[in-house]
């Protein structure tokens, strides 16, 4: 080619430099690329014994067996529609205002600084300040309501700086052409900023619905439970409910009047089914601000007296009393029995009543909640050689499918909508 | 303010000022003073817009050609910390376009804009010309493309694209796009249309079509333009304005402008000595 030898030296030098490089470079993202697939091969591995429908299908037991994420992997979908119900019109109207309407001064930096600073803030502080305002103030409960507006919150500014990037985006010359054409500022919103805004915004809503389907310390902190054998009423459902009117027992005005929370385990309510007596069912009742649900298995030989002791083996105290002391709970059973540890008894069918009607359609959000990562982290905590390692590892790959399912949802609508919106 | 003042009332070559000879008006700058923030980027500009006619806007860069011809749409409204003072009357109804009163959306669907750049949306052939119907209220689908059709062949575009009008107006060639972005622009049927430097981005050939159809188009409605080709302002415009620092530096006949420049700084500029 005609160069000096020192030229020719110092060009293969530089090649030399080049091609290192790109070989770090590529070294670098096999890393990183093999860190991520050992991490999967090390779920599929220890999970994919136990992962399979049923895995999906069961309720959580105390056996690892048979033990499945049913609850977690509803609770996890009911608490996604809440927060995306929550963070994407919030956070996409925030970012529509801050970009095309808010003058820029003084206040709007402010808030602009603030929408950076809330991204940064820890994931638990977020859930103290949905334990103080929402269960504590607001009433909400340990329910997926609460759960979904703090997950909402704390991905509310990831939707906003999305959607501020998806419209900063567009070029100023499609505005200046929609005003030019006599549209008001709404109108240009409407028919241009929003749907050209729309394929960013889009991947924005699904990478913060993926950060918050991970997420476990804002959910502990609400009091997530970790032990959920039932799944929140559909929409309209029937909603067969008994009202047992407490004529047997005398209870006293402090046990009355007595927050459920506060109150000793003293009181569980039960149902009959051909004879047998079943605690297998859902044994709900609700306090002012609590709602808990028991489980209690190997019910079918229980004598009275171990009935009062399964009473006493329930976390929290299964029943509201209304303004005329009666009882009220819900099944799907037909007949009910009322226990009491202090009479140590049963007080069978006490002038139960039967009542009926539907679920409304958001009773959902009242209900409590597990979700899969909390689920997987009860799994996780409990001693080695019970066997729930393994349905952790199956939790953990149900976790891993979703996020990646999302991120890769995001990445296709990007391109599909991206193909129709060049400038 | 309703009858056309005739231009040669007015004082010839007085500073920064100056008038179209003859024909019917469509506006009137008076003492037009525009700052961005602090920046006066225009100043004391009067001048006249013939109805009917083309005026081109020339000068070197940064001169306010283009903030100029944008007072006359308010496109200025869009930024904040804008100043208008003095006039921009519409004739004949003798509208102060700048006025505080005056609804800058209302100025707009009366006057409107081709761009540097061809900017049509990313939407249908159809959609953007359909745009400025449908903004107005227009929703019956026959009037919008009997609508739509008078536009596309008013651009000398109907041909060429007639039969992909459901396909997206990227996939037309540049030209065709500031076709399209002229033919969206007459969807308003307004009285005057602003060019600003609509050929800075096409080739030869299209911009000999973009000059044709601005002749063409100038027997049905009023055509500023801001150009940075001297050639163009000869080729198409009867007026032209040579602005300077913010200044009107001369106007007159293009004739006049080009053949005998009443200043040295004008026939400097028109003879590529700087700009």
């Amino acid at each position: 080619m005609g160069l000096t030898p020192i030229q020719h030296k110092l060009l293969l030098r530089r090649k030399i430099v080049d091609r290192l490089f790109v070989a770090l470079g590529a070294a670098l993202a096999v890393f990183c690329l093999s860190v991520l697939a050992m991490m999967i091969a090390a779920l599929i591995r220890d999970g994919s014994s136990r992962f399979g429908w049923s895995f999906l299908t069961q309720f959580p037991s105390s056996d690892p067996e048979i033990a499945g994420v049913r609850s977690a992997f509803v609770g996890t979908i009911l608490v996604m529609i809440v927060t995306a119900a929550t963070a994407i019109p919030l956070g996409v109207m925030a970012g529509i205002y801050l970009e095309e309407y808010a003058r820029k001064n003084w206040f709007t930096a402010v808030i602009e600084i603030n929408i950076a600073n809330l991204a940064g803030v820890p994931s638990i502080i977020w859930g103290l300040m949905a334990l103080g305002l929402l269960v504590q103030y607001l009433n909400t409960g340990r329910s997926v309501l609460t759960a979904g507006l703090t997950l909402g919150l704390l991905v509310l500014p990831i939707v906003i700086v999305a959607t501020r990037e998806a419209i900063r985006a567009i070029p100023q010359a499609i505005r200046e052409a929609s005003y030019a054409c006599g549209a008001t500022r709404l109108q240009t919103v409407r028919y241009h900023i929003v749907p050209y805004a729309m394929p960013g915004v889009l991947t924005g809503c699904i990478i913060a619905m993926s950060r918050a389907i991970g997420e476990t310390a804002p959910l502990v902190t609400i009091g997530a439970l970790t032990y959920v054998a039932y799944l929140p009423p559909p929409p309209l459902s029937e909603r067969p409910w008994l009202l047992g009117t407490v004529s047997g027992l005398t209870f006293s005005e402090e046990v009355r009047t007595t927050p459920f929370a506060a109150l000793p385990p003293a009181f569980a309510v039960g149902a009959t089914r051909a004879g047998e007596i079943e605690f297998d069912v859902r044994l709900e009742a609700a306090g002012p601000s609590q709602r808990t649900v028991v489980n209690v298995e190997d019910s079918a030989t229980l004598t009275p007296a171990g009935l009062a002791e399964a009473v006493d083996a329930v976390q929290g105290v299964l029943a509201r009393f209304d303004d005329d002391g009666h009882l009220r709970f819900e099944s799907e059973l037909d007949e009910w029995f009322l226990i009491s540890r202090d009479t140590t008894g049963i007080v069978e069918g006490l002038g139960m009543e039967r009542g009926g009607g539907r679920h409304g359609f958001l009773d959902w959000v009242n209900s409590g909640f597990t979700v899969v990562p909390i689920q997987m982290y009860d799994w996780v905590s409990r001693p080695e050689g019970q066997g729930f390692k393994a349905n952790a590892a199956a939790a953990g790959i149900l976790l891993v499918t979703m996020t990646l399912a999302m991120n890769a949802s995001a990445i296709y609508l990007r391109n599909r909508l991206r193909r129709s919106i060049r400038w | 303010m309703n009858v056309a003042t005739p231009a040669v009332d007015r004082p010839e070559s007085a500073p920064g000022s100056g008038s179209a000879g003859g024909g019917p008006l469509k506006a009137r700058v008076e003492s037009l003073n525009f700052f961005y923030g602090k920046f006066q980027a225009l100043k004391n500009v009067s001048m006249t817009i013939a109805e009917n006619k083309i005026t081109a806007l020339i000068g070197p860069s940064g001169c306010g050609k283009s903030t100029l011809l944008r007072c006359f749409n308010r496109m200025h409204d869009l930024v904040p910390d804008h100043k208008y003072e003095g006039r921009i009357t519409l004739l004949p109804d003798g509208d102060n376009l700048i006025g505080a009163d005056i609804d800058p959306i209302a100025v707009r669907m009366r006057i409107s804009m081709v761009f540097q750049k061809p900017n049509p949306f990313p939407k249908s052939i159809f959609e953007n010309v359909a745009f400025g119907p449908r903004l107005r209220g227009i929703t019956r689908k026959d009037e919008l493309m009997a609508e739509v059709e008078r536009c596309l062949r008013a651009a000398a575009l109907w041909d060429e694209c007639k039969d992909r009008l459901p396909k997206n107006a990227y996939n037309l060639s540049g030209g065709q796009q500031q076709r399209l972005c002229i033919a969206r622009s007459l969807a308003s049927r307004p009285e005057m249309i602003l060019f600003d430097e609509p050929t800075s981005a096409l080739d030869p050939i299209a911009t000999s079509r973009i000059e044709e159809l601005m002749l063409e188009l100038k027997s049905s409605v009023t055509i500023a333009v801001v150009t940075h080709n001297m050639q163009q302002a000869a080729r198409v415009s009867d007026f032209t304005a040579f602005m300077y620092l913010g200044e009107l530096a001369e106007f007159n006949s293009t004739n006049k402008i080009f053949m005998n420049p009443g200043k040295k700084l004008t026939a400097d500029y028109i003879s590529g000595r700087f700009g």
